[in-house]
């Protein structure tokens, strides 16, 4: 019964950063980038597909914190209200970019997007995973802006169904849809390649 | 139970992809704190906030909403003024007529009171007066 909700404010550490954010404390939107900045990071890079672009988007969303933090009521989680300022800017300029011919095909996908390999215990020793994460990337590409959204929400920065729906601002049977579109449509790219069935 | 979940090709593969989807990270930049917070100090963050506040907070004011309200009854009136006086006054074309007629008018008077004392004087009509009828 005490527990928290998935999405919703931890008392122990989200109350008091945000009563400090709403003094528009300078140290405690340090405080906040300390805590979230990997996740605003991975996000940003993970959707811009660019680390100079997704660099701009996590300042951007700083300075976007620091001023809407006065209004936040503390509906959902920080993290996720946070993650939602990142994402909604990559929308945008995912949006602006539209019409740019984009990037060749990457050589290899996860340095040029300023991302890293973090080996999981579950990993299978078997597998050439910097092959095959070149490869999901490359799959993660092709999916649609919202599934794409929805799978890095809840697999890559691990938010449960409720911080990763209000990340992405629609409802949890919303984002359920869209995550099981998108993983079925990964696994079948990955299995036309061969890779996830080793 | 556990049994069949685990020999489950399908979640297999599910948990497969979630690792490694997870197995991507991306640590935080700290120059892009530093940026934002060298924007914040400058004030670049909170200045156009500051603005939207003031202008939402004056427009609610009491006194602004009077002074819109008086703003709004003296343009209405002044224009209900014109209005009023536009339709009173004549109309161009009325003015034009009534000037000519007068104008008409007055003419006929002055070329009336000249025929009557030019008349005699003259004597001969018809001949320029001042034809001496010819050198020869």
């Amino acid at each position: 019964m005490d527990e928290p909700r998935g999405g919703a404010l931890d008392p122990q550490t989200d109350v008091p950063l945000i009563e400090r954010l709403r003094r528009r404390d300078l140290e405690a939107l340090g405080e906040l980038f300390r805590l979230h900045g990997a996740a605003m990071t991975t996000l940003a890079r993970s959707l811009l597909r660019d680390p100079d672009q997704a660099d701009d988007a996590v300042e951007e969303a700083l300075l976007r914190i620091h001023r809407a933090a006065p209004g936040f009521r503390g509906a959902s989680s920080l993290k996720s209200w946070v993650l939602q300022i990142v994402a909604n800017l990559c929308r945008d300029q995912l949006r602006r970019r539209r019409f740019d011919g984009g990037r060749p095909e990457d050589l290899d996908p996860l340095a040029t997007r300023g991302l890293s390999v973090n080996p999981g215990p579950e990993w299978d020793a078997r597998l050439d995973h910097e092959k095959l994460l070149a490869q999901l990337e490359r799959a993660i590409d092709r999916l649609t802006e919202e599934q794409r959204e929805a799978v890095l929400l809840r697999d890559r920065l691990g938010l449960t169904y409720e911080e990763a729906a209000q990340a992405a601002g629609v409802t949890v049977e919303v984002l359920k849809a869209r995550l099981f579109r998108g993983r079925q449509a990964l696994k079948q790219m990955l299995r036309g390649s061969g890779e996830v069935e080793a | 139970m556990n049994e069949i979940e685990d020999q489950d090709p399908l979640a297999d593969e599910d948990r497969r992809l979630s690792a490694l989807l997870r197995g991507v990270q991306a640590e935080a930049n700290p120059a892009v704190w530093m940026r934002a917070r060298t924007r914040l100090e400058a004030g670049h963050g909170a200045a156009p906030a500051r603005r939207l506040d003031g202008l939402l907070h004056w427009l609610t004011r009491p006194v602004a909403m009077a002074a819109a309200a008086a703003v709004l009854v003296v343009s209405l009136g002044t224009g209900v003024r014109i209005l009023s006086s536009v339709v009173d006054s004549p109309t161009l074309e009325s003015v034009a007529t009534t000037d000519a007629t007068s104008l008409i008018e007055s003419l006929l008077e002055s070329g009336t009171a000249t025929n009557s004392t030019e008349s005699p004087a003259t004597g001969s009509e018809g001949t320029a007066p001042g034809d001496s009828g010819g050198t020869s």
